[in-house]
């Protein structure tokens, strides 16, 4: 059972997966072969089609805040739905630590979000 | 319900029962029955008159063609869909492709498969003209539609991860997707349905429908040119030539459905694919009410393909 899961959430993650899944490329917009980790505070939580996304303000390596969009990939509102995720899952001003892919711009910080958004205490969201 | 029209999903028996017994029932009522009789149906302030033929044989007649005309409604399984034809009425999920060698055979009795790659066209697949593959090079990956809520047609609806559900009617089939608040039309032949004029074209084509035994089969053309009619990512377009063939029916409890595209400006021969969809519990989850800031969000994160042009300046929402 446990390597029927594994095998259904590598089938789910292949690239051919994401890319007929999500109909916008990822891999223009992330470096998926990169993982880096954040911890910031929530400003929003659009909890939106086509895609749902959070925006947090993370203290860079400088000590001055930026803001990161942290992007669910091509999930849309009933896929987040259907993970436990909800409008009222996220407060604004509340703390997460989320892992995922950068994006490659230069300009916008953005992270792809891979498994879940953890709080402080080390819960899982949702 | 709208007696004239039927718009409640019957059959045709129900529905001429249902068409010709009540109004039969209460024309009886109105017109034949002396005024004095009728006034059985009526309530006073002062409930005397209440019940002067609650008894009578005619009443009892009356009571008996609308039972029966309703009776057969619910009998039929309140379904409109012709004797012999498939009932693929219902909502559908996510398809999953049948393997090849089960649908060369027949997709009856296919088992396994379960993937998903039948669904996507690489950029480099065989079957693209010289003219896809240019515009995949040309074309901007930021002037994509869909960063303005533009909704996806079909072929490629189907390949994205969403519900749909399916309401056959008399002389109409509507097809509604969860993704992008899609609703189309399915005009049955036989009905005398108006056809386009020869300048009109659509988003989602103008499709027409048909039963072929156990298959409904829907065709349908007259699509506006669409950057993103074969694949959105790999910018893969379809031009107004575009033809997709559908046909739709039942392999068990799901639902067996085959997507042919003809587009010989951009694919040198059809692109098939064949996929199996479970029936869902409960009602699509409406309405998609697409957000115009998260669908460009993305582009934050894009550069244009054509850096030295003006920079690119999107109308605001609601114009």
């Amino acid at each position: 059972m446990k390597a029927f899961i594994l095998g259904a959430v590598l089938a789910l993650a292949s690239p051919m997966a994401l890319r007929v899944m999500a109909h916008h490329s990822t891999n223009a917009m992330y470096d998926e072969s990169k993982t880096v980790k954040v911890t910031g505070k929530i400003l929003e939580w659009q909890f939106v089609n086509p895609h749902p996304y959070l925006v947090v303000e993370v203290m860079g390596a400088d000590g001055r805040m930026e803001k990161w969009d942290l992007s669910f990939g091509g999930s849309a509102v009933s896929h987040l739905t259907g993970r436990g995720y909800a409008k009222t899952t996220f407060k604004i001003g509340e703390t997460v630590l989320a892992e995922g892919a950068p994006a490659r711009s230069q300009t916008v910080k953005g992270l792809l979000i891979r498994g879940n958004l953890t709080r402080p205490d080390g819960s899982r969201i949702p | 319900m709208v007696i004239g029209e039927c718009r409640v999903l019957i059959s045709e028996i129900s529905c001429v029962m249902i068409r010709t017994f009540l109004p039969l029932s209460l024309a009886f009522t109105k017109f034949l029955l002396p005024r004095d009789k009728r006034r059985g149906d009526r309530h006073t302030m002062y409930g005397e008159v209440a019940t002067v033929n609650r008894n009578s044989t005619t009443r009892k007649l009356i009571l008996f063609l609308s039972a029966a005309a309703i009776f057969a409604a619910t009998l039929t399984g309140f379904s409109q869909v012709p004797a012999g034809a498939p009932n693929v009425s219902g909502v559908w999920g996510w398809g999953r492709c049948i393997p090849a060698a089960a649908a060369a055979g027949g997709a009856r009795g296919a088992r396994g498969g379960g993937g998903i790659n039948c669904m996507v066209i690489e950029p480099d697949d065989p079957k693209l003209t010289d003219r896809a593959r240019a515009f995949q090079k040309a074309f901007d990956e930021i002037a994509a539609p869909k960063y303005d809520c533009a909704p996806m047609s079909i072929p490629h609806m189907y390949t994205d991860p969403y519900a749909f559900k399916i309401e056959q009617q008399r002389d109409r089939v509507i097809i509604s997707y969860e993704k992008d608040d899609v609703v189309r039309t399915v005009w049955m032949d036989g009905f005398g349905h108006k056809k386009p004029a020869l300048n009109q074209f659509f988003v989602h084509g103008y499709s027409t429908g048909r039963y072929e035994g156990n298959t409904l089969v829907v065709e349908t053309t007259r699509f506006t040119f669409d950057p993103m009619g074969l694949n959105s990512d790999f910018k893969m377009p379809t031009s107004s030539q575009k033809r997709v063939t559908e046909r739709f029916s039942l392999e068990g409890d799901a639902l067996a459905f085959e997507v042919k595209t003809e587009d010989t400006f951009f694919l040198k021969e059809p692109w098939i694919y064949r996929v199996r969809s479970q029936r869902q519990q409960g009602e699509l989850s409406l309405p998609w009410d697409c957000n115009l800031k998260a669908a460009r969000q993305s582009l934050e994160l894009l550069t244009t393909d054509y850096p030295k042009d003006p920079p690119v300046v999107r109308l605001p929402e609601g114009q």
